[in-house]
C-alpha cells in the first residue's frame, strides 16, 4: 500500500532532479560550438608557413614585420603622415619597428584618440631629424613609403601593407 | 607550428618554470601526500610563474638582461636552502599517496565528457601553436613590453618615461610579459609565435585545478561535467591563445582561490602560504590583481569570524596575518617601481565618491545582462552557450551557496564583480557593451573561479538527489 503511495511521488522527484541536470548537459553538450571556429581555423592554417599564416589571419601586421625586417636593428626612425593609422601606429608599428627606436612626435606627446590623431602635424625638418639621430623617415601616406636621412637616398620607396 | 629546432629550447623554458614551481611547493607544502600527483604537477605551473616573474623584475630592474644560468642558478640556491632546512627527500613531492583509494573505472558518460575535455584542451593547444599574435591589446601591451623587457632591461629602457608609449599602459604589471620575454631567452631570439607555448598551459593547467578541487568536495561525473563545460566555452577561444593576461590572471588567482578554499575548511596553514603566494602572483598579473587580494584577505578574515570557535581566532588572525605580509612582500619591489613610472592619462580614474556616475549605474546592469545573456558577441563568435542562466538557476534552487563554506565563495564573487562595476563606473568610457565588449568578456573569465566552484557543488546536489531516487526508484 505505501509503495504504491509513495512510487509516483518519488517519480515526480527524480523528473524534477532531472530538468537542471538536463540543463547542464545541454550546456556541456554545446561543446562543439566553442570548438566550431577554432577548428575552421586550424584547417586553414595547417601546414602553411608562418609568414602565410600571418598574412591570412593578421596581414597589417605581416606589412610592419616586413618593413621591420628591412630596416637595421639600431634604426632610428620617424613616422610621418600617420593621420587615419591610429590602430596601425599605436597597435603595430611600435611592437613590430622595435628594438628600433620608432617616434610620430617631435615633443613626446601621446596622441589620446583617433580623432587627436587625425589632425597630426607634426614634420620635422631635415637638421632637426640629423641634429637627433634619426636614420630613416617613414611615412604613411598613400601606403609605407621609407627614406633614409643618411645617405639622403630613397631606401624602401614603394610598399603597400 | 613551432619549428622542432625550437621545439626543445620551448620545452626546457616549460620545464624550469615548472621546476621553479615544485621548489616552491617543496618548500611551502609540509604534507604534499594530500594533493593527487596530478594537481602537484599543475599547482607547481603558477606557482613557477609566481617565483620566477619577481626575481626576473628585479634582475631587470637592477640592470641586467634575463639570463638562463642566473635564473637556474637562483632556482637551485633556493632548492638547496629549502632541502637544507626541511631535509626530506624531494622524492616525496612525486610520492603516491598510499591511502589513495584505487580508481574506479569509467563509465560510458565519464569517457565522452573526458573525450570532451581533451579535445577542446587538444584544439586550443593546437591553435596556439598555429596561430600568429592577432590581438589588439596583444601586440600594443603585453608583447611589447615582452619585447622590450627581452631586448633591453628595465634600469636602461626608456619605455617607462616615453610619454608617447603611454598607450600601452606602462604602469601594467610585468609577470605575464617576463615570462615571454623569458621564452624568448631560452629559445635565443625574439619569437612571438614560440613565446605562445605558455597559452595553452594556461588553460590547461587551470582545468586541472578545477578538476582536482571539485573532487574533493563532488562527484567524479560532475566534476567532469564542470571541467568539460569550461573547456569548452567559447568565450575562452580567443582569449586562451591570444597574447593577453586574462586567462593567466584567471589561472593564478583561480588557484590562489582554490588554496584559501582548503584553508576555509582545513585552516591548514600551508594552504594560506600557498594562496598568498599565488595571490603576490596575481598582484603581479594585472592590476584586477589588487581587487582580487581585497576580496580574497576579506573573505579569509570574514570566515574566522563567522566560522571558527572563539578560542582558535588568535591563531587563524595569525594565519591571515602572514598571507596578507606574503602577498604585499611579493609585490612591493613592483610596487616601488611602479610609483617611479609617470602616469599618464589613463581611462581609469580613481575610485572616489564624487567619480561615481549613478546616472549610468542602469546602462550597467543593462550590459551585465547583455554580456551574459547574448550567445554572440560584436565580432560573431559565441560567448557563454546558456552558462549564465544556468548558473543563476542553480544558485536560486540549491542549497549549498546559502551555507559555509560555499557563500564564501559566492562572496568572493560578489566581491569581485562590484568591484570591477564601481571602477568602471567611476571612469569617463560609455558603459555599453557594443563599447568595450572584449573587456566584459575578460573581466567575466577573471571572475569565473569561485563561481564554477560553487556551480559544481550545485550540480553534486542535484546529481545526489538524483541518484537517490533513482536508486530509491528501482528497489
Amino acid at each position: 500500500m505505501n509503495r504504491t503511495r509513495t512510487q509516483p511521488a518519488s517519480k515526480t522527484r527524480h523528473v524534477i532532479a532531472s530538468v537542471p541536470l538536463l540543463l547542464v548537459l545541454v550546456q556541456a553538450g554545446m561543446f562543439f560550438v566553442g570548438l566550431e571556429v577554432p577548428l575552421q581555423r586550424l584547417i586553414r592554417l595547417w601546414g602553411k608557413s608562418y609568414q602565410e599564416r600571418q598574412s591570412l589571419t593578421w596581414p597589417v601586421g605581416r606589412a610592419f614585420l616586413q618593413l621591420a625586417e628591412q630596416l637595421p636593428p639600431d634604426a632610428k626612425i620617424y613616422i610621418e603622415d600617420p593621420q587615419g593609422t591610429y590602430e596601425w601606429v599605436y597597435r603595430h608599428a611600435f611592437y613590430y619597428l622595435y628594438p628600433r627606436h620608432a617616434t610620430i612626435s617631435l615633443t613626446d606627446h601621446r596622441y589620446e584618440d583617433p580623432k587627436e590623431f587625425s589632425q597630426w602635424n607634426e614634420y620635422p625638418n631635415e637638421a632637426w631629424l640629423v641634429s637627433n639621430k634619426f636614420t630613416y623617415v617613414v611615412s604613411f601616406k598613400n601606403g609605407i613609403h621609407v627614406r633614409a636621412i643618411t645617405p639622403s637616398v630613397p631606401y624602401y620607396p614603394h610598399a603597400t601593407p | 607550428m613551432p619549428p622542432p629546432d625550437n621545439f626543445l629550447a620551448l620545452l626546457f623554458a616549460v620545464l624550469v618554470i615548472l621546476f621553479a614551481g615544485a621548489v616552491m611547493f617543496y618548500t611551502i607544502v609540509q604534507d604534499p601526500l594530500r594533493f593527487t600527483r596530478l594537481e602537484r604537477l599543475a599547482y607547481c605551473y603558477p606557482l613557477g610563474l609566481a617565483a620566477l616573474a619577481m626575481p626576473m623584475f628585479l634582475m631587470s630592474w637592477a640592470g641586467f638582461h634575463i639570463w638562463v644560468l642566473p635564473v637556474l642558478t637562483f632556482i637551485g640556491f633556493v632548492a638547496v636552502t629549502a632541502y637544507a632546512i626541511r631535509r626530506i627527500s624531494p622524492a616525496t613531492l612525486w610520492k603516491r599517496n598510499p591511502q589513495a583509494v584505487p580508481m574506479e573505472t569509467f563509465t560510458e558518460f565519464e569517457w565522452f565528457l573526458l573525450l570532451i575535455i581533451v579535445g577542446c584542451l587538444v584544439v586550443r593547444t593546437l591553435t596556439s601553436l598555429a596561430i600568429p599574435l592577432n590581438d589588439g591589446d596583444g601586440h600594443a601591451i603585453w608583447c611589447f613590453k615582452a619585447k622590450i623587457l627581452y631586448f633591453d632591461t628595465i634600469r636602461t629602457t626608456d619605455y617607462f618615461t616615453r610619454n608617447e608609449l603611454s598607450y600601452s599602459h606602462t604602469r601594467y604589471p610585468l609577470l605575464v610579459p617576463l615570462m615571454y620575454a623569458w621564452v624568448s631567452t631560452v629559445v635565443g631570439h625574439w619569437d612571438d609565435m614560440g613565446i605562445f607555448i605558455l597559452n595553452p598551459i594556461n588553460l590547461v593547467a587551470f582545468a586541472i585545478l578545477l578538476y582536482c578541487t571539485l573532487r574533493k568536495f563532488a562527484a567524479r561525473p560532475v566534476a567532469l561535467m564542470v571541467t568539460a563545460i569550461l573547456s569548452s566555452l567559447p568565450a575562452l577561444m580567443h582569449y586562451a591563445e591570444c597574447g593577453q593576461a586574462d586567462v593567466p590572471l584567471m589561472l593564478i588567482s583561480g588557484s590562489a582561490l582554490f588554496c584559501l578554499f582548503d584553508w576555509i575548511q582545513s585552516r591548514r596553514m600551508s594552504s594560506i602560504v600557498l594562496s598568498a603566494f599565488l595571490i603576490g602572483g596575481a598582484l603581479f598579473t594585472k592590476e584586477e590583481g589588487k581587487i582580487l587580494f581585497g576580496a580574497h584577505a576579506l573573505v579569509a578574515g570574514l570566515s574566522i569570524f563567522i566560522a571558527a570557535p572563539r578560542s582558535e581566532h588568535k591563531r587563524l588572525l595569525g594565519h591571515l596575518g602572514l598571507y596578507l605580509i606574503i602577498g604585499f612582500l611579493w609585490i612591493i619591489p613592483w610596487l616601488i617601481f611602479q610609483r617611479t613610472i609617470p602616469v599618464g592619462e589613463e581611462q581609469f580614474r580613481p575610485v572616489t565618491f564624487s567619480n561615481i556616475r549613478w546616472d549610468q549605474i542602469p546602462t550597467l546592469c543593462h550590459t551585465v545582462f547583455q554580456n551574459a545573456m547574448r550567445l554572440y558577441n560584436g565580432f560573431g563568435l559565441p560567448k557563454w552557450n546558456f552558462l549564465w542562466p544556468i548558473i543563476v538557476l542553480f544558485l536560486v534552487v540549491s542549497k549549498a551557496p546559502r551555507f559555509y563554506p560555499y557563500n564564501c565563495l559566492v562572496l568572493v564573487f560578489i566581491l569581485h564583480a562590484s568591484a570591477v562595476s564601481l571602477v568602471w563606473i567611476c571612469t569617463t568610457d560609455s558603459l555599453t557593451l557594443e563599447a568595450n565588449e572584449a573587456g566584459w568578456e575578460r573581466y567575466t573569465l577573471i571572475m569565473m573561479p569561485p563561481i564554477l566552484l560553487v556551480f559544481g557543488k550545485c550540480i553534486n546536489e542535484w546529481w545526489c538527489l538524483w541518484k537517490a531516487l533513482r536508486i530509491g526508484e528501482n528497489q
